[in-house]
Protein backbone atom coordinates (compact mmCIF):
# COMPACT_ATOMS: atom_id res chain seq x y z
CA UNK A 1 0.00 0.00 0.00
CA UNK A 2 2.76 2.45 0.69
CA UNK A 3 3.73 1.74 -2.55
CA UNK A 4 0.84 2.92 -4.42
CA UNK A 5 0.56 5.84 -1.81
CA UNK A 6 4.32 7.26 -3.02
CA UNK A 7 2.72 6.66 -6.71
CA UNK A 8 -0.16 8.73 -5.86
CA UNK A 9 1.80 11.39 -4.59
CA UNK A 10 4.03 11.66 -7.11
CA UNK A 11 1.20 11.89 -9.54
CA UNK A 12 -0.45 14.42 -7.73
CA UNK A 13 3.02 16.48 -7.91
CA UNK A 14 3.34 16.20 -11.59
CA UNK A 15 -0.36 17.53 -12.11
CA UNK A 16 0.39 20.31 -9.78
CA UNK A 17 3.60 21.22 -12.27
CA UNK A 18 1.48 20.90 -15.15
CA UNK A 19 -1.06 23.22 -14.02
CA UNK A 20 0.97 25.69 -12.56
CA UNK A 21 3.60 25.62 -15.98
CA UNK A 22 0.17 26.05 -17.99
CA UNK A 23 -1.22 28.98 -15.27
CA UNK A 24 2.27 30.60 -16.32
CA UNK A 25 1.62 30.33 -20.47
CA UNK A 26 -1.57 31.61 -20.05
CA UNK A 27 -0.80 34.62 -17.64
CA UNK A 28 2.39 35.57 -20.56
CA UNK A 29 -0.36 35.18 -23.31
CA UNK A 30 -2.85 37.48 -21.41
CA UNK A 31 -0.25 39.66 -20.69
CA UNK A 32 1.03 39.69 -24.89
CA UNK A 33 -3.27 40.12 -25.88
CA UNK A 34 -3.55 42.94 -23.45
CA UNK A 35 -0.17 45.11 -24.53
CA UNK A 36 0.49 43.77 -27.63
CA UNK A 37 1.20 47.51 -29.22
CA UNK A 38 4.63 47.67 -26.78
CA UNK A 39 8.34 47.84 -27.52
CA UNK A 40 10.84 46.02 -25.25
CA UNK A 41 13.39 48.70 -24.47
CA UNK A 42 17.60 47.85 -24.22
CA UNK A 43 18.21 47.82 -20.78
CA UNK A 44 21.54 47.39 -18.27
CA UNK A 45 21.85 46.55 -14.70
CA UNK A 46 24.97 47.67 -12.75
CA UNK A 47 26.33 45.94 -9.56
CA UNK A 48 27.99 47.71 -7.22
CA UNK A 49 28.85 47.02 -3.65
CA UNK A 50 26.54 49.04 -2.27
CA UNK A 51 23.37 48.88 -4.69
CA UNK A 52 22.21 47.57 -7.96
CA UNK A 53 21.45 50.07 -10.83
CA UNK A 54 19.41 49.59 -13.60
CA UNK A 55 19.15 51.33 -16.45
CA UNK A 56 16.13 51.60 -19.61
CA UNK A 57 16.72 53.19 -22.93
CA UNK A 58 13.21 54.69 -23.56
CA UNK A 59 13.35 57.43 -25.86
CA UNK A 60 10.38 59.66 -26.03
CA UNK A 61 8.43 58.76 -23.07
CA UNK A 62 6.30 60.25 -21.25
CA UNK A 63 8.29 60.42 -17.62
CA UNK A 64 4.99 60.70 -15.83
CA UNK A 65 3.87 57.59 -17.20
CA UNK A 66 6.67 55.37 -15.61
CA UNK A 67 5.85 52.86 -13.19
CA UNK A 68 8.29 49.93 -11.60
CA UNK A 69 6.88 47.08 -9.91
CA UNK A 70 9.18 44.69 -8.16
CA UNK A 71 8.46 41.12 -9.02
CA UNK A 72 10.15 38.90 -6.47
CA UNK A 73 13.64 38.68 -8.03
CA UNK A 74 13.38 40.69 -11.32
CA UNK A 75 11.60 44.44 -11.79
CA UNK A 76 8.76 44.89 -14.41
CA UNK A 77 9.33 48.58 -16.16
CA UNK A 78 6.41 50.33 -17.72
CA UNK A 79 6.41 53.48 -19.90
CA UNK A 80 4.27 55.08 -22.46
CA UNK A 81 5.52 57.23 -24.98
CA UNK A 82 4.49 61.05 -25.83
CA UNK A 83 3.05 59.70 -29.34
CA UNK A 84 2.20 57.06 -30.50
CA UNK A 85 5.00 55.20 -32.70
CA UNK A 86 4.73 53.33 -36.68
CA UNK A 87 7.02 50.63 -37.26
CA UNK A 88 7.12 52.14 -40.79
CA UNK A 89 8.32 55.69 -39.33
CA UNK A 90 11.21 53.43 -38.20
CA UNK A 91 11.90 52.51 -41.74
CA UNK A 92 10.70 48.65 -40.33
CA UNK A 93 9.05 47.51 -43.07
CA UNK A 94 5.74 46.20 -41.37
CA UNK A 95 2.86 47.29 -40.39
CA UNK A 96 1.87 47.98 -36.59
CA UNK A 97 2.49 50.70 -34.11
CA UNK A 98 3.76 50.75 -30.59
CA UNK A 99 2.57 53.20 -27.30
CA UNK A 100 4.59 51.50 -24.50
CA UNK A 101 7.56 50.32 -23.57
CA UNK A 102 7.60 47.30 -21.14
CA UNK A 103 10.17 45.04 -20.21
CA UNK A 104 11.16 42.98 -16.73
CA UNK A 105 14.40 42.96 -16.15
CA UNK A 106 16.52 40.22 -13.58
CA UNK A 107 18.24 41.52 -10.13
CA UNK A 108 20.95 39.14 -9.85
CA UNK A 109 21.55 39.58 -6.42
CA UNK A 110 19.06 40.43 -3.32
CA UNK A 111 17.99 43.87 -2.49
CA UNK A 112 15.65 45.28 -0.88
CA UNK A 113 13.20 46.77 -2.77
CA UNK A 114 11.86 49.02 -0.19
CA UNK A 115 15.08 51.53 -1.14
CA UNK A 116 14.00 51.59 -4.83
CA UNK A 117 14.06 54.96 -6.35
CA UNK A 118 13.13 55.79 -9.89
CA UNK A 119 14.32 58.75 -12.16
CA UNK A 120 13.57 59.58 -16.08
CA UNK A 121 16.43 61.60 -17.66
CA UNK A 122 16.40 62.46 -21.06
CA UNK A 123 14.34 59.43 -22.24
CA UNK A 124 16.74 57.45 -19.78
CA UNK A 125 14.66 55.18 -16.90
CA UNK A 126 17.35 55.22 -13.86
CA UNK A 127 16.16 52.94 -10.80
CA UNK A 128 18.24 52.36 -8.18
CA UNK A 129 17.71 49.72 -5.42
CA UNK A 130 20.02 49.29 -1.94
CA UNK A 131 21.38 45.72 -1.45
CA UNK A 132 20.01 43.59 1.11
CA UNK A 133 23.78 42.76 2.82
CA UNK B 1 32.67 38.77 -55.84
CA UNK B 2 35.07 38.94 -53.07
CA UNK B 3 37.16 35.58 -53.06
CA UNK B 4 36.09 33.49 -49.44
CA UNK B 5 37.32 34.36 -46.38
CA UNK B 6 38.80 38.30 -48.30
CA UNK B 7 36.85 41.39 -48.16
CA UNK B 8 37.64 44.01 -51.50
CA UNK B 9 36.79 47.37 -52.01
CA UNK B 10 35.27 48.33 -55.03
CA UNK B 11 35.19 51.85 -56.38
CA UNK B 12 31.57 52.72 -58.35
CA UNK B 13 33.64 55.69 -59.18
CA UNK B 14 36.97 57.87 -59.11
CA UNK B 15 37.66 58.46 -55.50
CA UNK B 16 40.20 61.35 -54.64
CA UNK B 17 44.15 60.78 -52.78
CA UNK B 18 46.01 62.58 -50.54
CA UNK B 19 42.77 63.45 -48.43
CA UNK B 20 41.45 62.61 -44.98
CA UNK B 21 39.61 59.45 -44.78
CA UNK B 22 37.17 58.98 -41.65
CA UNK B 23 36.16 55.24 -40.54
CA UNK B 24 32.25 55.15 -38.55
CA UNK B 25 32.25 51.31 -37.85
CA UNK B 26 30.06 49.45 -35.67
CA UNK B 27 31.16 50.03 -32.20
CA UNK B 28 30.16 51.05 -28.25
CA UNK B 29 27.17 53.90 -28.74
CA UNK B 30 26.95 53.22 -31.92
CA UNK B 31 29.03 56.03 -32.05
CA UNK B 32 31.02 55.62 -35.31
CA UNK B 33 28.02 54.98 -37.14
CA UNK B 34 25.68 57.87 -35.60
CA UNK B 35 28.74 60.32 -36.53
CA UNK B 36 29.64 59.28 -40.01
CA UNK B 37 25.73 58.96 -40.91
CA UNK B 38 25.28 62.70 -39.58
CA UNK B 39 29.08 63.46 -41.28
CA UNK B 40 27.42 62.26 -44.64
CA UNK B 41 23.91 63.90 -44.52
CA UNK B 42 25.08 67.64 -43.23
CA UNK B 43 28.17 67.78 -45.74
CA UNK B 44 25.83 65.86 -48.83
CA UNK B 45 27.99 63.00 -49.57
CA UNK B 46 27.86 61.06 -52.59
CA UNK B 47 28.57 57.30 -52.87
CA UNK B 48 32.09 56.40 -54.53
CA UNK B 49 32.16 53.00 -53.45
CA UNK B 50 31.78 49.38 -51.24
CA UNK B 51 33.24 47.20 -49.15
CA UNK B 52 32.27 43.19 -50.07
CA UNK B 53 32.85 40.11 -48.51
CA UNK B 54 31.32 36.33 -48.55
CA UNK B 55 31.92 37.46 -45.07
CA UNK B 56 29.31 39.80 -44.56
CA UNK B 57 25.57 38.78 -43.43
CA UNK B 58 23.20 38.36 -46.35
CA UNK B 59 22.07 42.33 -46.46
CA UNK B 60 20.80 43.94 -48.34
CA UNK B 61 20.21 48.16 -47.63
CA UNK B 62 16.72 49.34 -49.36
CA UNK B 63 17.44 53.46 -50.04
CA UNK B 64 15.18 55.07 -52.49
CA UNK B 65 13.39 51.42 -53.22
CA UNK B 66 16.91 50.43 -54.15
CA UNK B 67 19.42 47.86 -53.00
CA UNK B 68 22.89 49.02 -51.53
CA UNK B 69 25.65 47.06 -50.07
CA UNK B 70 25.81 47.28 -45.78
CA UNK B 71 29.47 48.77 -45.82
CA UNK B 72 29.96 51.67 -48.23
CA UNK B 73 32.51 54.66 -48.84
CA UNK B 74 31.24 58.14 -49.31
CA UNK B 75 32.96 61.05 -50.77
CA UNK B 76 32.89 65.21 -51.05
CA UNK B 77 35.95 67.03 -52.03
CA UNK B 78 39.10 65.14 -50.33
CA UNK B 79 36.93 63.35 -47.64
CA UNK B 80 36.32 59.83 -47.98
CA UNK B 81 33.83 58.02 -45.63
CA UNK B 82 33.37 54.07 -44.71
CA UNK B 83 30.01 53.62 -43.12
CA UNK B 84 29.23 50.27 -41.83
CA UNK B 85 25.39 50.18 -41.17
CA UNK B 86 25.47 46.29 -40.38
CA UNK B 87 26.67 44.67 -37.10
CA UNK B 88 29.82 43.03 -38.47
CA UNK B 89 30.31 39.44 -37.66
CA UNK B 90 33.32 38.75 -35.77
CA UNK B 91 34.68 36.25 -38.68
CA UNK B 92 35.02 39.33 -40.47
CA UNK B 93 36.60 42.09 -38.55
CA UNK B 94 40.25 40.88 -39.72
CA UNK B 95 39.60 41.04 -43.30
CA UNK B 96 38.14 43.83 -43.26
CA UNK B 97 40.42 45.90 -40.99
CA UNK B 98 42.89 44.30 -43.42
CA UNK B 99 41.26 46.46 -46.53
CA UNK B 100 40.71 48.89 -44.93
CA UNK B 101 44.17 50.10 -44.00
CA UNK B 102 45.29 48.71 -47.47
CA UNK B 103 42.75 51.12 -49.06
CA UNK B 104 44.13 54.14 -46.84
CA UNK B 105 47.73 53.11 -48.18
CA UNK B 106 46.43 52.98 -51.43
CA UNK B 107 44.43 56.54 -51.39
CA UNK B 108 47.55 57.70 -50.02
CA UNK B 109 45.79 59.29 -47.23
CA UNK B 110 47.02 61.97 -45.37
CA UNK B 111 44.88 60.68 -41.62
CA UNK B 112 43.03 57.81 -41.66
CA UNK B 113 40.13 58.76 -38.57
CA UNK B 114 38.29 56.28 -36.94
CA UNK B 115 35.39 57.45 -34.90
CA UNK B 116 34.47 55.46 -31.73
CA UNK B 117 33.32 55.07 -28.17
CA UNK B 118 35.00 53.99 -24.60
CA UNK B 119 32.11 52.69 -22.87
CA UNK B 120 31.65 54.47 -19.27
CA UNK B 121 29.16 52.58 -17.35
CA UNK B 122 28.03 55.93 -15.41
CA UNK B 123 27.59 57.69 -19.03
CA UNK B 124 24.48 58.79 -17.48
CA UNK B 125 25.73 60.85 -14.91
CA UNK B 126 27.87 62.84 -16.71
CA UNK B 127 27.85 65.84 -17.58
CA UNK B 128 31.02 66.14 -19.92
CA UNK B 129 32.02 64.05 -22.04
CA UNK B 130 35.81 63.34 -22.41
CA UNK B 131 37.36 62.53 -26.09
CA UNK B 132 40.96 60.07 -26.37
CA UNK B 133 42.80 59.69 -28.93
CA UNK B 134 45.27 56.34 -30.05
CA UNK B 135 47.86 56.78 -32.38
CA UNK B 136 49.69 54.59 -34.96
CA UNK B 137 52.64 56.36 -35.56
CA UNK B 138 54.99 58.81 -33.67
CA UNK B 139 53.30 61.64 -36.21
CA UNK B 140 49.57 60.79 -35.80
CA UNK B 141 50.30 61.34 -31.74
CA UNK B 142 51.55 64.30 -32.17
CA UNK B 143 48.55 65.91 -34.28
CA UNK B 144 46.39 64.44 -31.12
CA UNK B 145 48.79 65.99 -28.84
CA UNK B 146 48.47 69.49 -31.24
CA UNK B 147 45.47 69.07 -30.89
CA UNK B 148 45.09 68.92 -27.38
CA UNK B 149 43.24 65.38 -27.22
CA UNK B 150 44.14 63.19 -24.49
CA UNK B 151 46.12 60.41 -25.32
CA UNK B 152 45.01 56.68 -23.84
CA UNK B 153 48.64 55.42 -23.15
CA UNK B 154 47.66 52.27 -21.75
CA UNK B 155 45.19 49.63 -21.50
CA UNK B 156 43.36 47.13 -24.02
CA UNK B 157 42.06 48.16 -27.29
CA UNK B 158 39.00 45.53 -29.04
CA UNK B 159 36.99 44.89 -31.72
CA UNK B 160 37.71 46.26 -35.70
CA UNK B 161 39.41 49.55 -34.71
CA UNK B 162 41.75 47.75 -32.69
CA UNK B 163 42.78 46.11 -35.64
CA UNK B 164 42.96 48.69 -38.13
CA UNK B 165 45.50 50.56 -35.67
CA UNK B 166 47.82 47.60 -35.82
CA UNK B 167 47.46 47.48 -39.71
CA UNK B 168 47.77 50.62 -39.71
CA UNK B 169 51.16 50.87 -37.88
CA UNK B 170 52.45 48.24 -40.17
CA UNK B 171 51.75 50.08 -43.60
CA UNK B 172 52.76 53.45 -42.38
CA UNK B 173 49.74 55.38 -42.81
CA UNK B 174 49.00 57.83 -39.98
CA UNK B 175 45.41 57.01 -38.53
CA UNK B 176 44.18 57.76 -35.40
CA UNK B 177 40.80 56.60 -33.23
CA UNK B 178 38.56 59.54 -31.51
CA UNK B 179 37.28 57.56 -28.73
CA UNK B 180 34.42 59.51 -26.75
CA UNK B 181 32.94 58.24 -23.05
CA UNK B 182 29.39 56.90 -24.10
CA UNK B 183 26.79 54.12 -23.25
CA UNK B 184 27.75 50.64 -23.65
CA UNK B 185 24.89 49.63 -25.02
CA UNK B 186 22.92 52.31 -25.63
CA UNK B 187 22.68 54.37 -29.23
CA UNK B 188 24.91 57.69 -27.88
CA UNK B 189 24.50 60.57 -30.37
CA UNK B 190 25.34 63.57 -27.41
CA UNK B 191 28.67 61.35 -27.43
CA UNK B 192 29.20 61.08 -31.38
CA UNK B 193 28.32 65.21 -31.46
CA UNK B 194 31.50 65.65 -29.29
CA UNK B 195 33.70 63.20 -31.17
CA UNK B 196 32.90 65.10 -34.31
CA UNK B 197 33.88 68.32 -32.73
CA UNK B 198 37.38 67.19 -31.93
CA UNK B 199 37.32 65.76 -35.88
CA UNK B 200 36.56 69.04 -36.76
CA UNK B 201 39.32 70.53 -34.85
CA UNK B 202 41.83 67.97 -36.53
CA UNK B 203 40.28 68.35 -39.63
CA UNK B 204 39.83 72.13 -40.39
CA UNK B 205 35.78 70.21 -41.85
CA UNK B 206 32.93 72.29 -40.39
CA UNK B 207 30.53 70.12 -38.65
CA UNK B 208 27.12 71.13 -37.15
CA UNK B 209 26.31 68.32 -34.64
CA UNK B 210 23.25 70.76 -33.40
CA UNK B 211 20.41 68.09 -35.10
CA UNK B 212 22.54 65.37 -33.60
CA UNK B 213 21.34 66.92 -29.84
CA UNK B 214 17.71 67.58 -31.31
CA UNK B 215 16.88 64.77 -33.09
CA UNK B 216 18.95 62.61 -30.17
CA UNK B 217 15.59 60.71 -28.72
CA UNK B 218 14.48 59.88 -32.93
CA UNK B 219 18.08 58.23 -33.26
CA UNK B 220 18.22 56.15 -30.40
CA UNK B 221 14.61 54.68 -31.44
CA UNK B 222 15.85 54.16 -35.17
CA UNK B 223 19.52 52.61 -34.12
CA UNK B 224 17.74 50.37 -31.10
CA UNK B 225 18.05 47.31 -33.16
CA UNK B 226 21.48 47.47 -34.99
CA UNK B 227 22.54 48.62 -31.50
CA UNK B 228 21.05 45.41 -30.08
CA UNK B 229 23.26 43.34 -32.94
CA UNK B 230 26.16 45.05 -32.41
CA UNK B 231 26.25 44.12 -29.04
CA UNK B 232 25.83 40.74 -29.38
CA UNK B 233 28.72 40.75 -31.56
CA UNK B 234 31.24 43.02 -29.36
CA UNK B 235 30.26 40.19 -26.84
CA UNK B 236 31.56 36.95 -29.37
CA UNK B 237 34.89 39.62 -29.84
CA UNK B 238 35.16 39.88 -25.78
CA UNK B 239 34.92 43.62 -26.02
CA UNK B 240 34.75 43.21 -22.11
CA UNK B 241 38.72 43.06 -22.15
CA UNK B 242 38.81 46.44 -22.30
CA UNK B 243 37.66 46.60 -18.81
CA UNK B 244 40.47 44.68 -17.80
CA UNK B 245 44.11 45.83 -16.29
CA UNK B 246 46.46 44.80 -18.78
CA UNK B 247 49.61 42.28 -18.07
CA UNK B 248 52.17 45.06 -17.48
CA UNK B 249 53.81 43.68 -14.47
CA UNK B 250 56.44 45.82 -14.65
CA UNK B 251 55.74 48.36 -11.40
Amino acid sequence: MSHLRKIRAYLAEVESEIERAFREMEEKFERFWHMENFLEPLTNVLVTPNEVIVTADAPCCDPSSVRVRPLENRIEILARTRKVVRFMDLGINRRGEFSFYKTEVEIPVKVDFSTMKVQVRRGFIEIRISRRL
Amino acid sequence: MAKEGRVIFVESRSMPENGVIVAGLPDVGLVGIISVTHLRASLGMEEYGYFESRLFPPITILEGGLPKHPIRIFGKDSLLAILSEIAIPAKAISPLAEAIANFSKLKKAKYLICLGGLSEPMRLSLEKLNVYGVASSGDALNVLKQHNVKILEGGYMVGPYALIMRECAELGVTAMALLVECFPNYPDPEAAAEVLKVFSRITGISVDVSSLIEKGEDIRMKARDLMRRTSLELAKMKKRHEYEVPPTLYV
